[in-house]
């Protein structure tokens, strides 16, 4: 026993006190406000940093609290004097940036994420457009959004909304390839059925924001968000309509996609990129039985579709001159002998390489209350 | 032995001065009276052999050691009835009493007052010859036991359901009718000054560590002590550290179970008036062993096992756990989780470990005054007990509901432990656990885990590691367990063929 006391003693120099802090402090939970959402705006001479908690047991209303300051870690510490709680950000893991801020550039944000050890680099990031992150923060209101990012979240990894960003993702991106895409959210005003629940603003997914050397540069609209998720092979869940000769309307569900972008050269040199995507498709609605022809014509169609806006995606990017699809990195994985070449070669040729983009589709077979009727 | 904290400085055998012989009377009728002078139950009877009224004996007895019909049957019918024993000489008299003459196993010659008055504690009955120093004793006594029944502490729900009692030579019979082995040896020693109880050592030559068994027999035979009435009295004596609350011993009160640790390679012992046996040497795995395991599935068996462990990290941990993270690292804690833990604590006036330390205060509470309760009315306390500290505790908003959850599944999982001591000893390491855990969050806790490694690192019992690894978590088939575990040293491993 003496041992063990003696064995204790020697493991508690192992606990980093030192002369200003003998033991850790201690806070109970119950003083603690937990924030979920964390969003930075470009402000007068800085930025407004707000906070929110999610909705709150016990029928409490979410907290949101605003400063600003000249810097990020002044705007915090204005926002932890504020308010009845300790302000922890230990479960903060939404972040919102707004579209001036995005633009002035995201370093110094990440930066400080990744020095304060109460914020997390796992939160997920979004852009807002159409209005400040603490608009988009206090549209749900008493309710907090924070349900509502959780939402938006998950749908992303269900392939329902827009591809999720990290901030460690982004920042290991950005440091890699020095260009990405980070979801964005629209601040619209709010109407009848989209769940706003009486809130005067709603938050929608609404493409993706370019960040090109850590700064927006541009958002991509509709077609081009989906040219992006087909190269990421992320959309799986979204739906395309087509109609055929006739008028018929068919939705076509995608259930995967895969895409392989091979480099071409000419010589040693560098010309073009060869991007094939193997796409999957089932029928989701129809209004009658779909004759072979009809599904060739569909698959035609969709690969057609599909190719323009994997073209559109990737000519954004070479208009910005932002690899934002790691284009680079994959076509040094397809041919990996070529590695170098590729390396030497890109930053030069990135912008003027020609495109053949071959999409592969297939229709499955689905079976559906018209099968089997003349 | 070592003892730790409770090592003396000065020499371990200080004076304690035994008499000898303990009796000083004459070996004669007049001594051993005033031996059990002022004894009500002593008794005293004159006879005389066959039909000669000159020739007289003296028989003594203790009233309700003895069993009336025995002494009746086997010692005064005899006497009185065989005139042979009348017509010879008083020497031969003596000689025909001793080797046959009167129907008892045991006929003794004793020379002593102490080996007399032993005896006549023991249940047997003197005879003494006029003018001899010798006298006869024959066993006549009650042997009133408790019957057989289950074993109340470790039920059975598939196998033997028999449990030892309370007399030691009931237990050696119910050991020798499961080990029916000529080598299984038992070896007995009087423990106690007072109460001269018989404690008796089993092993099987050929397969137990002899060094073991030596050791065993040396530790009990040191033991100078007044008397033994409890468990305590024997286990204390015979480990080999005193500053653990870890059992160093296992003790069962099921014979099969203490049949197949003997099987296994240990030392077992058995102690009258004791209604279980001890297996040593005790390894911390061993605790975590039912025989129940060797009943079940072996893949059922390896899971229940498994689970026991994981119980043993939960009923050891998740109060020190719940409080690290709650106060100190609460970013761990997933988010839904720690809104409802952070809502519910909003009304409670307590800190969280005071909250936690409270409520496993309770329960120890609780625990005790079931106990100690007749049956009905320890239940009706358990219940009551939990509703008030319970439900009542977290509607006056005393305690927040994810206090008592976490105090309630480690006081639950802490009874999935076979053997109580050991669940003890866990309790007792929980409250220091939480305590560092209070202090230096995740650090305290890690910190804590670590002292009680290298505490049970330290430990031995009777020359083995108390962490080896003998008793696995895993049990295969039983057809492929054909080696007794090495750590043990058996003589013999092949256990199978």
């Amino acid at each position: 026993m003496k041992g063990v006391l003696v064995f204790v003693a020697m493991l508690t120099l192992l606990a980093g006190c030192d002369d200003r802090a003998l033991l850790p402090y201690a806070r109970e939970m119950g003083e603690t406000a937990l924030m979920r959402t964390v969003g930075l705006d470009a402000g007068e001479g800085g930025v407004v940093f707000t906070a929110a908690t999610g909705s709150r047991a016990g029928g409490q209303e979410a907290l949101v609290l605003s400063a600003s300051g000249t810097s990020i870690p002044t705007a915090a510490l204005a926002v932890q004097s504020l308010g009845d709680s300790y302000v922890y950000y230990g479960h903060a893991d939404q972040l919102l940036v707004g579209e001036e801020q995005a633009a002035r550039g995201l370093a110094e944000l990440l930066d400080y994420l990744a020095r304060e050890p109460q914020l997390s680099l796992g939160a997920q990031m979004w852009v807002v457009f159409g209005g400040s992150a603490a608009q988009a923060i206090e549209t749900a209101g008493e309710r907090g959004v924070a349900q509502r990012l959780d939402q938006l979240n998950t749908d992303g990894e269900l392939g329902a909304a827009n591809i999720g960003r990290s901030a460690a993702q982004l920042m290991t991106v950005l440091a890699r390839q020095g260009s990405t895409y980070l979801p964005a959210l629209d601040l619209q005003p709010a109407r009848e059925g989209d769940g706003g629940q009486g809130s005067k603003q709603t938050l929608l997914p609404g493409g993706y924001a370019i960040v090109r050397r850590g700064r927006l540069v541009c958002r991509t609209d509709t077609e081009v968000s989906r040219g992006i998720e087909l190269m990421e092979g992320e959309n799986a869940g979204s739906v395309v309509d087509l109609s055929l000769e006739d008028g018929t309307r068919v939705s076509l569900v995608q259930d995967a996609a895969r895409t392989v972008c091979r480099p071409v050269f000419q010589g040693d040199e560098l010309t073009g990129l060869d991007v094939t995507c193997d796409l999957t498709v089932r029928v989701a609605q129809t209004g009658r039985r779909l004759k072979p022809k009809e599904l060739e014509w569909l698959r035609q169609r969709l690969e057609q579709m599909q190719g323009e806006r994997i073209v559109r995606a990737i000519e954004l990017g070479q208009y910005w001159d932002a690899d934002f699809l790691d284009l680079e990195r994959r076509t040094q994985m397809a041919r990996p002998a070529w590695k170098r070449h590729i390396q030497k070669q890109w930053d030069e040729v990135f912008r003027a390489l020609s495109l053949r983009v071959e999409v592969r589709g297939r229709v499955e077979r689905s079976y559906g209350m018209m099968d089997g009727a003349e | 032995m070592r003892v730790g904290v409770f090592e003396t400085k000065g020499p371990v055998d200080g004076p304690h001065p035994r008499k000898e012989p303990r009796l000083t009377q004459p070996l004669t009728v007049e001594g051993i009276s005033d031996v059990f002078r002022d004894c009500v139950d002593f008794k005293k009877r004159e006879l005389c052999v066959g039909d000669d009224p000159a020739r007289r004996l003296t028989l003594c007895y203790l009233e309700g050691v003895v069993r009336n019909e025995r002494v009746s049957d086997y010692i005064l019918r005899p006497i009185a009835q065989n005139g042979e024993l009348a017509r010879v000489g008083e020497e031969k008299m003596f000689a025909l009493m001793r080797d046959g003459a009167l129907y008892n196993l045991t006929a003794t010659e004793r020379t002593t007052t102490d080996q007399a008055a032993t005896d006549l504690i023991a249940g047997f009955c003197l005879i003494f010859f006029p003018g001899r120093r010798e006298v006869l004793s024959f066993f006549v006594g009650t042997e009133e036991k408790r019957s057989v029944g289950q074993p109340e502490n470790e039920p059975s729900v598939k196998g033997a359901r028999d449990s030892f009692v309370e007399t030691v030579r009931t237990n050696t019979a119910m050991v020798r009718r499961r080990l029916r082995a000529p080598e299984l040896r038992i070896a007995e020693h009087v423990v106690g000054r007072q109460t001269l109880t018989p404690v008796d050592v089993l092993w099987l030559e050929g397969i137990a560590d002899p060094v073991v068994v030596e050791r065993v027999q040396e530790r009990i035979a040191k033991m100078d002590i007044d008397g033994i009435q409890t468990t305590g009295n024997l286990e204390e004596y015979i480990i080999d550290r005193l500053d653990t609350p870890f059992p160093l011993v296992a003790s069962t009160q099921r014979p099969d179970w203490f049949c197949g640790g003997l099987l296994e390679g240990r030392v077992g012992v058995l102690c009258e008036g004791q209604p279980m046996g001890w297996l040593l040497p005790g390894t911390f795995g061993q605790f975590f062993q039912t025989n129940q395991d060797k009943t079940s599935n072996w893949m059922l068996a390896t899971a229940v096992r498994a689970l026991r462990w994981v119980c043993m990290f939960i009923t050891l941990l998740l109060p020190a756990l719940y409080v690290a993270v709650v106060t100190f690292q609460p970013e761990v804690i997933p988010v839904k989780l720690a809104m409802s833990i952070a809502a519910a604590k909003r009304e409670v006036p307590f800190s969280t470990v005071f909250e936690v330390l409270i409520m496993l205060v309770s329960f120890e509470v609780l625990q005790e005054a079931g106990l100690r309760l007749p049956g009905p009315i320890g239940q009706t306390v358990s219940i009551l007990g939990g509703l008030v500290v319970g439900s009542a505790a977290v509607e006056a908003r005393i305690v927040s509901p994810a206090v008592l959850i976490t105090v309630a599944m480690a006081g639950i999982a802490g009874y999935t432990m076979p053997n109580q001591d050991f669940d003890g000893a866990l309790r007792l390491w929980r409250f220091g656990l939480t305590i560092l855990a209070s202090i230096w969050g995740l650090f305290g806790l890690v910190l804590g885990g670590a002292a009680l490694i290298y505490h049970l690192a330290g430990l031995e019992s009777f020359g083995q590691p108390y962490l080896s690894g003998g008793d696995r978590v895993a049990r295969g088939p039983l057809p492929l367990e054909k080696w007794r575990e090495r750590v043990r040293l058996p003589l013999n491993r092949r256990n199978q063929r």
